[in-house]
């Protein structure tokens, strides 16, 4: 193999390193338009369900907001499934925001609140109240075990994993020594610290953020 | 954030008139936890009060009993790095640098540490019930994730804990908060400052209507522990993480025997815990782990798991008695090398 | 005018030294200093990350102190001298802090290096951590989801030991 060793493992300076040193490299909420509207999200407070009703009058009646948007006034946006699917998600129907009257998780983005500043538009979708149908629910992986199966081996879109080798229960039931325990992790997130995740101050057309492979869609 | 209106105020007693006016009126100094409740809308203040300019709460001095009065507007950092409180209460130093960051440290005072409210998930998420919120509404947490709540003195309306790691020096230290409000001023024992949740969850301490917190006061009596204390604090991380388990172990030493000793505990209550039985137990004691071991299990009396904390009684223990340990060899918990000796 | 008089939910003015330089503002009581920062005045060198003080990346100095602007109301900075990440630098000049973190590649990403050398610089003025633990434990409060901590430790180390406020321990 040949040796890399001048490349990896060891500190290199860099073209974009003045920039970021010195606060002057773009993410993508830096980049200024003018008019630029803010947008706040109010997020579904229930785990699955659906909404009934959404009175956003209040939210609609401060000064400074420009319009507040919910699944039943959005602009016309794309039907099918794959028209939202990212390059690198998994197989399946992804989620469509604003979409309907769905609630599939809790923290869903709901109602977008756009307005001439950032202050405002927080606040009067701290105003938004909306009434829900609820669902049961199942938020804990363990108590759902029970309903888990094996997936198909073949899914539309995703290459299929690698041919097992070798054989670890055999070499596991062989081995001289055995360490045997379970153990059990919190669910970790491994969130990008750009802020243009939920509560985007900055409303922009669709566009990759370039670290996070997470795409904006308001 | 809601909408509210902002007064600057000049002094303690305009502060007093305008939180007596309004009780949903709040004193903002630091910031660091009432902005971050702000953005969830846990609190919806209509008015806050800007205490920030009033030189009566600055300052720390000397009290006229060889004492130290720490003015309620002292940053965390201010009280930590203090060559008084360095050379005289350790313990408190060394309580204050095992919490939060150096920036959290720089904008966080004395006055708002006291008066922080819990880091109960469900308390900071209004879209679940929660009685510390929203009395009536249930507590989530019982019957939810509660890793990191209490295991003592506990209601069946409430198992928060209280987050703070100052306070749980300052219990052991056995200082005084001093208070002013319509009816004056008044000087609250720190055991009595903070309450178990009982049937009001939503009282985190016994401040009453209209009053401010002017000061805490170190005692004179605390110095006799400056030679001898550690403060342990176990935690999910090294840094930067809430206490799963805090230990304020502080030891009076007559040779290897314990004259006397006071032990407080951090994240396993609604206050900081502390238990006379446990303390006159070493009285008199030689410092060795089972005077250390039968303390622990007075203080732990009646502690109680659920579903995901029980671990916190056995950690609490162990703590205990290393903390109790540390301190009896002189030698206290770095709270840089957090390799626990 | 007393200061007592200011009340109410309407537009606050404020006089602060920012970056050096006289700013009289007007300001919502509701606006975070980062907000002022970001989206009043355009400088989008110090970061929103997480917005409740967890991070760091918002890190500005107010007086000579790091502090989390997300947790910081504009209205309360009055008479306060706040510098930021673009107030370290002059013209090319930079900060042997910003100069250190280039040469050592201290970041990836560099989302959450404003804050990360606003908090260093304040570290080395404060003058406490002498050695590399003491520089992790004093850096606590600034999150690299990047991982670029080695590296960042090793850029603060560098300007404390060329300062002569620490010495580099022998290489293993």
């Amino acid at each position: 193999m040949p040796k890399n060793e001048t490349h990896v493992g060891s500190p290199h300076s860099r073209v974009d390193g003045p920039a970021k040193v010195t606060g002057t490299a773009t993410y993508a909420a830096e980049f200024t338009t003018p008019d630029l509207a803010y947008a706040y999200i109010v997020e579904s407070t229930i785990a699955r369900g659906r909404i009934t009703g959404i009175d956003a009058e209040a939210a609609q009646a401060v000064p400074g907001v420009i319009r507040v948007f919910t699944h039943e006034n959005r602009p016309r946006t794309a039907w099918f499934s794959f028209k939202y699917k990212s390059m690198v998600g998994p197989p399946g129907t992804p989620f469509r925001p604003l979409y309907n009257n769905e609630v599939q998780y809790s923290g869903q983005p709901i109602v977008l609140v756009v307005a001439e500043s950032f202050d405002v538009a927080r606040h009067a979708a701290s105003l938004v109240q909306v009434t829900y149908e609820q669902h049961p629910h199942e938020t804990d992986l363990g108590r759902a075990r029970q309903d888990s199966y094996v997936p198909p081996s073949k899914r539309l879109g995703i290459a299929p994993p690698p041919k097992p080798r070798g054989d670890a229960v055999k070499a596991f039931g062989e081995a001289p020594v055995r360490v045997s325990g379970e153990y059990t992790i919190a669910t970790e997130h491994h969130n990008p610290m750009v802020s243009i995740r939920r509560r985007s101050p900055v409303i922009r057309p669709w566009r990759w953020q370039p670290r996070s492979c997470s795409r904006i869609t308001a | 954030m809601n909408r509210f209106s902002y007064h600057r105020a000049d002094t303690v007693e305009d502060t007093i008139k305008l939180l007596s006016a309004d009780p949903t009126a709040r004193i903002i100094a630091g910031g660091t936890n009432l902005v971050d409740l702000m953005k969830y809308l846990v609190e919806t203040p209509s008015t806050l009060i800007d205490v920030t300019r009033i030189d009566a709460l600055k300052g720390i001095t000397e009290t006229e009993d060889g004492g130290l009065r720490i003015g309620a507007l002292v940053s965390n950092s201010a009280v930590a790095y203090d060559e008084r409180v360095q050379a005289r209460f350790p313990l408190l130093a060394s309580a204050i640098l095992a919490g939060a960051s150096p920036q959290l440290r720089n904008a966080a005072t004395t006055g708002g540490n006291l008066n922080q409210r819990t880091r109960c998930y469900y308390f900071n998420d209004p879209a679940t019930p929660c009685h510390k919120r929203e009395p009536g509404s249930g507590c989530s947490a019982i019957v939810g994730l509660n890793r990191i709540h209490a295991i003592l003195g506990a209601s069946d309306q409430c198992i928060a804990t209280h987050p703070s790691d100052m306070c749980v020096g300052l219990a052991a230290l056995a200082a005084e908060v001093h208070v002013a409000g319509p009816g004056g001023e008044r000087v609250i024992p720190f055991a009595d400052y903070h309450r178990l949740p009982g049937d009001a969850p939503q009282q985190d301490n016994t401040l009453q209507q209209g009053e401010i917190v002017l000061a805490v006061v170190l005692p004179q009596g605390g110095q006799g522990y400056a030679g001898h204390y550690s403060y342990l604090k176990l935690r999910d991380r090294l840094s930067y993480a809430f206490a799963l388990v805090s230990v304020a172990a502080a030891l009076e030493m007559d040779g290897g025997t314990i004259a006397s000793a006071r032990i407080a505990l951090g994240g396993v209550a609604h206050k900081p815990w502390r238990r006379q039985e446990a303390e006159a137990a070493l009285s008199g004691r030689a410092a060795e782990t089972s005077a250390f071991a039968a303390a622990a299990d007075l203080l732990l009396e009646g502690a109680v798991g659920h579903e995901h904390n029980g671990f916190k009684i056995d950690l609490a223990r162990r703590a205990v008695i290393r903390a109790l340990a540390q301190a009896a060899t002189g030698t206290p918990q770095s709270q840089t090398d957090k390799r626990i000796a | 005018m007393p200061v007592h008089a200011i009340v109410g939910t309407q537009s606050v003015p404020i006089a602060v030294i920012l970056n050096g330089e006289a700013r009289s503002l007007d300001v919502s009581p509701a606006t975070t200093l980062l907000d002022l920062l970001r989206h009043d005045l355009a400088l989008t060198g110090t970061k929103k990350g997480c917005d409740h003080g967890q991070c760091g990346a918002c890190t500005v100095i107010i007086d000579g102190q790091r502090i989390n602007s997300c947790l910081q109301l504009a209205v309360m900075q009055d008479g306060k001298a706040i510098t930021t990440i673009e107030g370290l630098s002059k013209d090319e000049t930079l900060h042997p802090l910003q100069a250190a973190f280039i040469e050592r590649d201290a970041f990836q990403c560099g989302y959450c290096t404003p804050g990360q050398v606003c908090s260093g610089v304040a570290l080395i003025e404060e003058g406490r951590a002498t050695t590399r633990e003491e520089i992790r434990e004093h850096m606590s409060g600034n999150i690299c989801r990047c991982g670029a901590y080695p590296n960042i430790v090793d850029a603060i180390e560098d300007v404390l030991v060329q300062r002569g406020l620490l010495v580099r321990e022998a290489a293993e």
